[in-house]
């Protein structure tokens, strides 16, 4: 090992060098304290240090403080100090410990004694080193994982709808707060002709990268690129697919494997809206209930069905409500109704229902801002763990 | 008393040297130069009746003599340092023994050195 000695007394010094250097050490020596930390400030690097507990200018006491601090505030390696002193009584000992030594060495220095101590040093020093490598190594996979992170939500994000369709006859809101961790709620409304949007809110089970990529895949299923899609038919004599159709080949597509690493799964409500018509004709798979506000009053969606991937061959029953003036259809993610306050007590459906009511023939965008606010106020501390999404239509006001 | 102490402890001596006279030798005279530095600052302090910096002075010679093996140095030394912690002045005996001491040191240094 690079052991420094910092001792003012010559004799001493030379015997301490003397004996570590037979020991098959390298050894530096300094006269004091100030120039013991000359050496080290000036970039040489020692595995031990021993110091003389007494010296002029700066002592070792206030050398270990001095070498304490620099280690915390500029991140360098440890060194493993030792005290040498004949002061053995106990508040000098608690002093020295404070001041950040490791181990005392008593005087006059004995060369048992200096083995037996600097063979435990060795053993910190080597844990301290390969401590060290793998908090290095950790650090970067950590930054690594956060950099995925970062772009998977970059992805996520890039696929959340920047406009809604425009259309005289019926208005889109939507509102996506995002949780601190990735997660997997996306939402969508996809023109398929004129009159017909296709209309969907999903839920990636899990957090993550896994859930945020489950999340942009289906996306893409889930598109008007005939390249893919789900949505346009499957026979060139079709145009359309009908929701319950589409939910039954996600079930196809997306089976849970439970040999898989990822058991992830997702629930959708996906509907297809005839603006001509006025309907919205939907069917569920393991999502919250639509809410529907008619007239003043709320209701919830009455077809529901498995997760996604759940159960093979489930037929999913259809919905069709009718839209008009008095209508506002809302869609939400478990986060609105699941989000529990400080007290444990989740947000709910009454509670839904009695905001949605209040606000009755609000703009459909105020719809959506207000309700995933009020849910994420519910739980004020800074992190919800689910994302919160809103997805609201209904006649044009 | 102090006759029972070896002016130098070669056991202790030839532990750190691992046997190397010219180390031991190179030692011993670093030891003594300082010593008679320490001596000068006993003697002054001891006309100035400062007990403090006697203190310190027998403190320091005390853990270099131990250090190379100086037994007999260290504890006639040893006293003077105990005198002085109890705010005494030492007796001119023992800063006789001490300076004998010394010197026979520095006989046993000489006579051995080749």
């Amino acid at each position: 090992m690079r052991v420094l000695v910092a001792e003012d007394d010559r004799s001493s010094r030379m015997v301490t060098r003397r004996l570590l250097e037979r020991l098959g050490h390298e050894v530096a020596v300094a006269e004091d304290g100030e120039e013991a930390w000359l050496q080290i400030t000036s970039g040489e690097v020692f595995d031990v240090i021993i110091s003389d507990w007494l010296m002029p200018r700066l002592d070792g006491h206030r050398l270990c403080q001095r070498i304490r601090r620099r280690e915390n505030d500029h991140a360098v390696s440890y060194t493993y100090l030792i005290l040498l002193t004949a002061m053995t009584d106990r508040e000098h000992m608690l002093a020295g410990f404070e001041a950040g030594t490791d181990d005392f060495l008593s005087k006059p220095v004995d060369e048992a004694e200096l083995v037996a101590r600097l063979r435990v040093g060795e053993r910190i020093m080597k844990l301290e080193q390969s401590l060290e490598a793998q908090v290095g190594e950790l650090r970067t996979a950590n930054e690594k994982l956060h950099a995925d992170l970062q772009a998977a939500a970059m992805v996520q994000d890039s696929i959340l709808p920047r406009n809604l369709p425009r259309d005289k006859r019926v208005s889109f809101g939507w509102e996506y707060l995002p949780c601190e961790q990735l997660a997997g709620d996306i939402l969508n409304v996809i023109p398929i002709n004129p009159d017909l949007y296709g209309v969907y809110l999903l839920d990636v089970s899990g957090h993550g990268v896994a859930a945020a990529l489950k999340s942009v895949m289906i996306s893409r299923v889930l598109s008007n690129d005939p390249l893919g899609s789900l949505l346009l038919g499957e026979t060139p004599e079709e145009s359309v697919t009908s929701p319950s159709r589409v939910l039954a080949l996600l079930n196809e597509r997306y089976p849970i494997d439970e040999n898989s690493s990822d058991v992830s799964f997702f629930t959708i409500v996906y509907g297809l809206l005839d603006a001509r018509k006025g309907t919205f004709r939907y069917a569920n798979a393991g999502h919250p209930p639509v809410m529907v506000l008619r007239n003043g009053a709320t209701e919830l969606g009455k077809v529901g069905g498995p997760a996604i991937g759940m159960i093979d061959n489930w037929k999913f029953d259809e919905e069709e409500i009718q839209l008009d003036d008095s209508t506002r259809v809302y869609i939400y993610s478990d986060g609105i109704i699941e989000n529990p306050n400080e007290e444990g007590e989740q947000f709910g459906y009454d509670r839904l229902a009695e905001l949605i009511a209040g606000l009755g023939m609000c703009s459909t965008s105020r719809g959506a801002t207000v309700v995933a606010g009020e849910a994420r106020a519910w739980n004020p501390t800074e992190e919800i763990d689910d994302d919160v999404s809103v997805l609201v239509f209904g006649g044009d006001e | 008393m102090s006759k029972s102490y070896p002016a130098i402890d070669q056991e202790r001596l030839s532990a750190v040297s691992g046997g190397d006279r010219e180390f031991e030798k190179e030692l011993m005279e670093a030891f003594l130069e300082d010593a008679q530095l320490r001596v000068s600052q006993i003697t002054e302090a001891l006309q100035r009746q400062d007990t403090e910096a006697l203190r310190s002075a027998a403190h320091t010679l005390k853990g270099a003599a131990r250090n190379v093996g100086a037994a007999a140095i260290a504890n006639v030394v040893m006293k003077i340092e105990e005198a002085a912690s109890e705010n005494e002045l030492p007796g001119s005996d023992l800063l006789g023994e001490m300076t004998g001491e010394i010197a026979r040191l520095v006989d046993q240094v000489r006579s051995s050195g080749t």
